[in-house]
């Protein structure tokens, strides 16, 4: 009877152990549950954190690259000022040499310059006169875009006439000669009792100054 | 340990999960923005230029650029 009563206890005492460990192994598989989300939230925060940082890290690189290569651009487009290419077509002979660059492609849309630059390479031309000139506007056709990226265009429309159709010759090699480059887009050359009419569109280019600053770049997670 | 104690674990373990998944969901700081953060970056220039072209920089080329004046010229004789 004793010994029948001992086996009951151990049965109970069992019983009741495997049921703490139960609880136990429970609560712990919860709290490994828990730790697992709450690491893989973490692991994003890290990945989208150790971005930024990746990416704070390159601009300051950019920043440090940049700033040793300033001293070595100045001094290179320095002696730009005494390239005998830029100093041969200066506009006025106190100019400085760089400026040629700016005369040749201007950094704005500056459609009146355009005119006058113009007006310019067809007035050197001994009977050459100009009937219509306007700049800035496509008239009729397919828009033009600029074959360069970062380059854009100005167009213009020209009716010049002349009674020696050498002098409208000359206007066109006045045209391939400058610095400014002058593409032609088409052209109508008509031919009076007394006159010769040369009907042109054509595009100057300009290119937007560049800025050099800090800008803002979104890093998603 | 029996099977349905097992099986009683993996689902105590996966409800747990999800609620602690639900809960650091909805607090921002565990999640990063999903509109991203702005990181300021700047673009790179090197030193080096390119010489002018002779092909349009030579002494024959046309400069038609007409020089505009504002006002009176100071350095006009």
């Amino acid at each position: 009877m004793a010994e029948k009563q001992t086996s009951v206890g151990k049965r109970q005492k069992i019983a009741q152990s495997n049921k703490t460990m139960f609880f136990w192994i429970a609560g712990m598989s919860a709290v490994v549950g828990v730790c697992a989300v709450l690491a893989w939230f973490l692991v994003q925060q890290l990945i989208f954190h150790t971005k930024i940082a990746n990416e704070a890290d390159k601009t300051v690189s950019t920043i440090t690259k940049n700033k040793t290569a300033v001293e070595a651009l100045r001094d290179n487009i320095r002696a730009l000022e005494v390239n005998p290419g830029l100093n041969a077509v200066k506009a006025e002979p106190d100019e400085k040499a760089l400026q040629v660059i700016l005369d040749a492609l201007p950094a704005d849309n500056n459609n009146l310059a355009l005119g006058s630059s113009i007006q310019k390479l067809v007035g050197s031309v001994t009977g050459a006169k100009i009937e219509a000139l306007s700049t800035g506007e496509q008239i009729g056709g397919q828009a033009i875009n600029s074959p360069v990226s970062g380059v854009e265009i100005i167009p213009f429309n020209m009716v010049v006439t002349s009674n020696d159709v050498n002098a409208l010759k000359e206007v066109l090699q006045n045209f391939e000669r400058s610095i400014r480059i002058i593409d032609i887009d088409n052209y109508v050359l008509d031919k009076s009792d007394v006159s010769y009419k040369l009907s042109l569109t054509g595009h100057a280019y300009y290119k937007p100054a560049v800025k050099v600053e800090l800008k803002d770049k979104v890093i998603k997670p | 340990m029996k099977k349905s104690d097992i099986a009683m674990i993996i689902l105590i373990a996966s409800i747990s999960a999800f609620i602690a998944f639900a809960i650091a969901n909805s607090l921002s700081f565990f999640t990063p923005p999903s509109s991203g953060e702005k990181v300021k970056t700047i673009s790179s220039y090197s030193s080096s230029v390119q010489e002018p072209d002779t092909a349009v920089f030579h002494t024959d080329a046309l400069n038609p650029t007409v020089k505009t004046v504002i006002g009176t010229d100071s350095q006009a004789n």
